[in-house]
């Protein structure tokens, strides 16, 4: 069986004096640091555009040589935003084997090396099929929003419903050190953003952000490793039977829960992947959380924030914690080995036993769930 | 930015289907699917023969894109649609020959080729279906 025994990150922010491999250096040692220097015999590196964004391939040999470890096997695992937990799912299988028995997760994201608009969405749009979906000048923006269309469509239901989910994600962030936007947003500044693909509005998407973020799985700890899964899917939005479907989601976490033995109701709060609005509504329906176009009104209406009857991204999610991709999966798994070990301070959920970590490769392309306890 | 470049090759692969909408038609399912390839993405099954599509149908859903990626800049605000061809095939396609605020779910269009970007030092200019309204019925 694996555990987390340790936990580190960098905040998500633009890091102008920061490389690619400085913040995974630093993650990685805050991370060592926090499991009390154990050895470490593998290291597995998380992160999804070091080609396409900062010339970089060979990654994790670059990384290990910096952090100094020596004669241990290292590789790069990637799945676009699901990245992290592709990695963290493969050190739990090398530890489950008996492979490695301490092995170092780091995610790691650098995109303000790209400064121009049109290049960022390039790059974020590459998990896009190239020939047919990207070529044609189709955008991720123009996925989430044709996604959006289909829901405001057959549910009846208007843009500033789609609010309700960045209005509580930048709430829940205000008081998280780490967060990249530690501030409050109004439903009429919602409304106020620009579209990027309409009605997709500026406030609606995570902005891109830098960090790293580092986990020890180990064959002890505090916090088990107790399920997970990983669904691959359709990519092309045009071969999908049903936009608002998102089976990847629900048979990666049905299979997770099933590994654990554990069902919806002893989780106490969920970390889902908000790359977009909308997105986060089909997780939260799809996970089993919301009745189908229910969501957004169980939003508003306080289920998942902080003191609600089942958290959702208590540090702000991908929208206002940040979302450096290859790497926030790994966020979620250090935030939530810090709220299961009650280390987090002000955003803490009292007497959390246990959590679902959801995220997402494209836009639904594929789906990882991780479920951890204490 | 490499990534916004293509090349002869890459795209040329691509001319039966970028040019003539070849897809496929699965004989286990009886289903049909855009672009070709050859497993069927509906059953799975590996009895897929090439056929053209039609080149009419309708718009589905849209969405005016305006935040162009490099390579597209020209063109916005530009119109991304999915379509369901005239035999219930669907794919995505941008739409031309119409401004973004004439742009209506049901509206009937047709394929036509366009150039879809001109791309690198070597002005590589790439070719391709787009959608246009129908002119006539």
């Amino acid at each position: 069986m694996a555990y987390i025994s340790g936990a580190g990150f960098t905040r998500v922010t633009n890091h102008w004096d920061l490389s690619l491999e400085d913040l995974a250096v630093e993650a990685g040692i805050r991370a060592l640091e926090d499991s009390g220097h154990e050895e470490i015999d593998a290291v597995v590196v998380a992160n999804s555009f070091s080609g396409t964004a900062n010339g970089q391939e060979d990654l994790s040999s670059i990384i290990v040589d910096q952090l100094g470890i020596r004669d241990a096997p290292s590789f790069k695992v990637s799945l676009e935003g699901a990245s992290g937990a592709a990695a963290i799912i493969t050190a739990t299988a090398l530890v489950n084997s008996g492979i490695a028995r301490r092995v170092l997760v780091i995610g790691v994201e650098k995109m303000s090396d790209v400064t121009a608009l049109e290049d960022l969405t390039l790059i974020s749009s590459t998990s896009l099929d190239r020939r047919f979906e990207r070529e044609i000048g189709a955008t991720i923006h123009s996925q989430h929003a044709l996604i959006m269309q289909t829901y405001m469509r057959r549910y009846n239901i208007g843009e500033e419903d789609f609010g309700h989910f960045p209005v509580l994600m930048h709430e829940n962030a205000c008081v998280v050190p780490h967060a990249q936007f530690r501030y409050k947003l109004k439903l009429e500044n919602y409304m106020r953003s620009p579209y990027l693909a309409e009605p997709l509005k500026l406030f609606d998407v995570p902005a891109e952000g830098d960090g790293a973020a580092a986990v020890v799985v180990s064959e002890r700890g505090e916090v088990k490793i107790s399920g997970f899964s990983i669904s691959s899917g359709k990519v092309m939005l045009s071969l999908r039977e049903d936009l608002l479907r998102l089976d990847v989601v629900r048979s990666s976490v049905k299979r997770a829960l099933d590994m654990a033995e554990m069902d919806l109701s002893s989780i106490s709060f969920t970390k889902i992947h908000d790359s977009s609005s909308v997105l986060a509504y089909l997780q939260l329906e799809s996970i089993g959380l919301a009745e189908e176009g229910k969501a957004p009104q169980l939003t508003a209406e306080g289920r998942f924030s902080r003191d609600g009857e089942m958290p959702v991204n208590p540090e702000g999610g991908l929208k206002a914690r940040g979302y450096p991709v290859g790497a926030s999966a790994v966020y979620q798994a250090a935030e939530a080995y810090l709220q299961l070990t009650g280390r987090v301070g002000e955003s803490q959920i009292d007497g959390a036993k246990s959590c679902l970590l959801l995220s997402i490769s494209g836009v639904g392309s594929g789906a990882t769930s991780i479920v951890l306890t204490r | 930015m490499v990534l916004e470049r293509t090349s002869i090759p890459l795209y040329w692969r691509d001319r039966g289907i970028k040019y003539r909408l070849l897809g496929g038609e699965c004989k286990s399912c009886n289903r049909r699917f855009f672009p070709y390839r050859k497993v069927c993405p509906h059953c799975g099954s590996t009895d897929v023969n090439k056929v053209n599509l039609p080149r009419r149908g309708r718009v589905v859903s849209f969405t005016v894109v305006h935040n162009a990626p490099r390579g597209f800049e020209y063109y916005t605000p530009y119109v991304i649609a999915l379509i369901e061809l005239k035999d219930g095939t669907r794919l995505l396609s941008q739409l031309t020959d119409v401004e973004p605020d004439e742009v209506r779910e049901g509206m009937e269009v047709e394929m036509v080729i366009r150039i879809h970007r001109t791309c690198g030092e070597s002005w590589l200019i790439a070719y391709g279906y787009k959608f246009r309204p129908v002119l006539k019925k």
